[in-house]
């Protein structure tokens, strides 16, 4: 994983849009759907993009990721208010990675469990988690992006990994039974 | 322990996001508390897990026709190459904090480093763990190098139940230093990157190779990637010195860290290591500037560090090259104090070599002889680090024959004691008298390494001996020896200072000796000595602990004056402005001058203290200034002083205090025109300053060059009191010199923003 850092003075406009695309769309997307749910999270995420080809490169590059997450909350939030929690476009809007060949029934598994995991845990923590291992912000950044405290942000990612911990041990069928949206 | 488990710090701390004092602590209750450890272990399994199920490798991606609009749309803000395209796109909002005025570079730089920043020892120790389920066993005593490692989990991992000791086994000790100092040809290599941040991880990594070499299948591959993770830990960008947020250290300003770079000057295995970050005294303009106020420095510490460096092939750090301890390393033939008093200062003027515009003003202090047999009865307490990270051929081995050899020549009346600190501190030896000298001999031999780190209890018993045999008159002092690296108990650097500053209020003073490379605390090392009332120098060979505890263990113990400061006022009329060479450390307020209560440096024994002032002349050719004329007193010029001050071009005075405390004296010395040649010990003296300047790539190094160095210090070789030490001198210029031609990269960035980390 490599952060995209501020780009060159040779690397053109249109390269730099499309390294952000790459690098941050898949963590986007996870966000979009921690914070209004998958269905619309592709809208968020593509609006987000459009949104970086608006924005002035100087001043967002130094700092792209914080930049992202924060519009990208912004719409998802914007998203809520105006009630288009849509249902989910059946595997048309977002490639699922489950769905990709190579992976392994294992590995599926737990990340469905994961995910199942994720979605049990409060909304808070949920986009905590997602901003730190998706997104691999800094404390102080998430904390911009959620409009908290720094020590909030420790707070809600100690407790959610607490959870996390003790949902591990148990059994993977009884989370299954509940846990699936 | 649920109070533990409530603690946020340790997810933060495996984050890698807590600040310097808070990761040492952290660190400290790691190394004590088993159930910190299995609960870090816990959270760095659930991070692991986290990172694999979120992290790149298994994110969604937008659908395919998405992704064409946005490629369509990210080709027409290229092509129109403007900001603001109109766009019915939903308007999303700005983020709320745009405070874009952060620098890029910093913002980088600071990006980069957030990948893998953080990882302290015990996450190496953690991402051992697999990720089913495993668990870490720690023998009951903690020490480092007895740690057992136990996997469990076979079903998950197609392995029986490993127990695995990681204990160092005896014929590989010694090896970690053999590696430090083997630098290979482009001065990089894979066992210098497996070379950690704290003594006991590198103790790891050196276990973990082992583990490689044998072959261990699928915990050999678990070793690999804790290869890699100490691999990262090595690189200056997560040395927990650097961790504090850019805010936080702008609250803190004497934490300033400048950080050697792996890849540039610093070299081999000397990633570790901490100087404070020092810019030259700039020149001040006599007008509006005319006095000049700094404790003196008798420290020598970081003429011994810099040529550890220079002898290990590369360039020192900027910071680890503090001139006046280079200049105040060697003898000079200054009058001996007339009458009462224990200084004399004597002032003297010449040319600049480096600028034939610029004068050079010398003053210069001299502590009175005292003949060994004449010295009063010393009651010495040494305090021996004997953690981890002590063990190497330059550190605890180095120690024992400095003391062998000092306790060779100590007197019949004088008083020995050994305290050692580590896990537990404690007493090798109590109070002997020098007459016992097998005793203490076999105490020096009976040390050895063991435990981590407590700086603060052994401190404190160290100095409760120190007071038990305190005689008024005579010599007291406690001895450090230690390469800085305190890891367990009072582990914050201010915490540490405070404790010796409170001690050395009881009237015995510090020695602080510098030992070993690698994680060296220059930086808290100086700290120390100053707040202590000591001097400090570091110890790179035998020879150097010979100079420092027997040839001038007069000096070194015996202490003539304390809280020494100078205080020079330029004559406007002479001087246009000036620039005092090194001691950028020790500068003082100008009011602190008659304030007996504010702590200054000591001088000892028989030594003498150098300071060059680089000064402008007033006249036709001198600059103009540069500070705008005042609006209100646009009569700035100052009024020529009377004439019987002509041709003065300064006035120097210093104060000092007995070393029992007491009022303090007060010396006045003037320099006059014409500046003369430059006599020996001038000329030495200037060639080592010019030496500091091209080290330290000082803005004002004029026509500086190694060659102009090696003129001026050849030609002063003569009669020198120390000619071997100057000529050891002019060989070490010779090696930075082709070291400094033959990189001819631009050398390790200057730090300019204190506030912001140079690592590349």
């Amino acid at each position: 994983m490599t952060e995209s850092a501020a780009p060159t003075g040779t690397e053109s406009e249109q390269a730099w849009l499309e390294a952000a695309l790459e690098r941050y769309e898949g963590p986007l997307l996870r966000y979009a759907a921690s914070v209004v749910g998958r269905a619309a999270a592709a809208d968020v995420v593509q609006d987000t993009f459009l949104a970086l080809c608006r924005a002035d490169r100087d001043r967002v590059a130094c700092r792209l990721a914080p930049w992202l997450f924060t519009v990208c909350r912004n719409r998802a939030l914007d998203c809520l208010r105006e009630g288009q929690r849509l249902e989910p476009l059946q595997g048309e809007d977002v490639r699922s990675p489950e769905s990709e060949p190579g992976r392994s029934l294992e590995n599926e598994h737990s990340l469905l469990r994961v995910q199942a995991l994720l979605d049990s845990l409060p909304d808070k923590q949920r986009q905590a988690l997602v901003l730190k291992f998706s997104g691999g912000l800094r404390y102080k950044e998430i904390a911009e992006v959620m409009e908290l405290s720094v020590s909030h942000v420790g707070v809600l990612l100690h407790t959610a990994i607490g959870r996390l911990r003790a949902s591990w041990a148990e059994p993977a069928e009884l989370l299954a039974l509940g846990g699936e949206p | 322990m649920s109070q533990l488990q409530e603690d946020p710090r340790l997810t933060a701390y495996a984050l890698g996001e807590l600040d310097d004092a808070e990761q040492r602590e952290i660190e400290a209750l790691l190394a004590r508390d088993a159930r910190a450890r299995t609960e870090l272990a816990a959270i760095v399994d659930v991070q692991s897990r986290l990172e694999r199920a979120l992290g790149m490798a298994s994110s969604p991606a937008l659908s395919g026709r998405r992704r064409a609009s946005l490629r369509a749309a990210f080709a027409e803000r290229a092509a129109t190459g403007s900001h603001g395209v109109a766009s019915n796109a939903p308007e999303a909002k700005p983020p709320a904090s745009n405070d874009a005025a952060r620098n890029d570079a910093a913002a980088a730089k600071r990006s980069a480093r957030s990948q893998t920043r953080g990882r302290g020892p015990w996450l190496l120790l953690a991402a051992l763990v697999p990720a089913a389920a495993a668990l870490l066993v720690f023998s009951e005593d903690a020490k480092q190098d007895e740690l057992v490692v136990e996997t469990s989990g076979a079903e998950q991992h197609g392995l029986t139940a490993n127990r695995i000791d990681l204990s160092e086994p005896a014929a590989t000790r010694g090896t970690d230093s053999a590696m430090q100092t083997a630098p290979s040809e482009d001065g990089r290599n894979e066992l210098r990157a497996g070379q950690i941040v704290t003594p006991l991880a590198s103790r790891w990594s050196d276990s973990f190779a082992e583990l490689q070499g044998e072959g261990l299948g699928a915990l050999g591959s678990k070793a690999d990637s804790a290869g890699r993770i100490a691999a990262q830990m090595a690189a200056p960008a997560e040395v927990p010195g650097l961790k504090a947020a850019p805010r936080a250290r702008a609250l803190r300003p004497p934490d300033m860290l400048e950080q050697n770079s792996s890849l540039g000057r610093g070299g081999p295995g000397m990633q570790r290591e901490n100087y404070d970050a020092l810019e030259d005294n700039p020149f001040l303009p006599v007008s509006a500037e005319p006095r000049s106020t700094f404790s003196i420095d008798v420290d020598t510490a970081a003429y011994a560090l810099v040529r550890r460096f220079l002898d290990a092939g590369t360039l020192p750090p900027q910071g680890a090259v503090r001139i006046e301890e280079l200049i105040n390393y060697f003898s000079y033939r200054y009058p001996q104090p007339q009458g009462d008093d224990p200084v004399s200062v004597v002032a003297s003027l010449g040319q600049a070599p480096w600028n034939p515009e610029h004068q050079l003003v010398r003053v210069a202090l001299q502590a009175r002889q005292v003949a060994a047999g004449a010295r009063p009865p010393a009651n010495l307490v040494f305090l021996i680090d004997v953690s981890g990270s002590m063990e190497a051929a330059n550190k605890l081995e180095l120690v024992k024959y400095g003391l062998r050899q000092l306790t060779r020549s100590l007197g019949v009346r004088d008083r020995v004691s050994i305290v050692t600190y580590a896990g537990n501190s404690g007493l090798v030896l109590a109070p002997t008298l020098g007459s016992r000298r097998s005793e203490i001999l076999q105490a020096i031999e009976r040390l050895e390494v063991g435990g981590s780190t407590n700086g603060g209890a052994g401190i404190q018993l160290a100095y409760a001996i120190a007071r038990q045999h305190f005689v008024a008159g005579n010599v007291n002092r406690v001895l450090l020896a230690t390469d800085g690296d305190f890891n367990v108990g009072v582990t914050s650097q201010s915490d540490l200072v405070e404790l010796i500053q409170r001690e050395a209020k009881t009237g015995v003073f510090l020695s602080v000796l510098g030992f070993g490379d690698g994680n060296y605390q220059d930086s808290t090392m100086e700290k120390l000595a100053d707040r202590g009332n000591g001097n400090y120098a570091y110890i790179d060979r035998p020879a150097e602990a010979e100079k420092v505890l027997v040839e001038q263990a007069t000096g070194t113990l015996l202490t003539l004056a304390k809280d020494v400061k100078l205080q020079i006022e330029f004559n406007p009329a002479e001087v246009s402005s000036f620039r005092l060479i090194g001691y950028e450390n020790r500068q003082l307020e100008h009011r602190d001058f008659n304030d007996d209560t504010k702590d200054a440096g000591e001088i000892g024994a028989g030594h003498s203290v150098t300071a060059l002032y680089e000064v402008v002349r007033t006249g036709p050719g001198a600059p103009p200034p540069s500070v705008d004329p005042l609006v209100y007193q646009p009569s700035a010029k100052p009024p020529a002083p009377p004439p019987a001050f002509t041709g003065q071009l300064l006035h120097i005075k210093l104060r000092y205090q007995p070393p029992a405390g007491g009022p303090s004296r007060l010396l006045e010395q003037t320099l006059s025109d014409p500046p003369r040649e430059l006599d020996g010990d001038f000329r030495f003296a200037a060639a080592v300053a010019e030496f500091g300047m091209l080290l330290r790539q000082s803005p004002h190094r004029g026509q500086a060059s190694y060659a102009q160095v090696l003129k001026l210090a050849e030609s002063s070789l003569g009669d020198a009191p120390d000619r071997k030490a100057r000529a050891q001198f002019v060989e070490l210029v010779r090696t930075a010199r082709r070291l400094a031609t033959a990189s001819d990269t631009p050398a390790r960035p200057r730090t300019t923003d204190p506030f912001i980390q140079h690592f590349d």
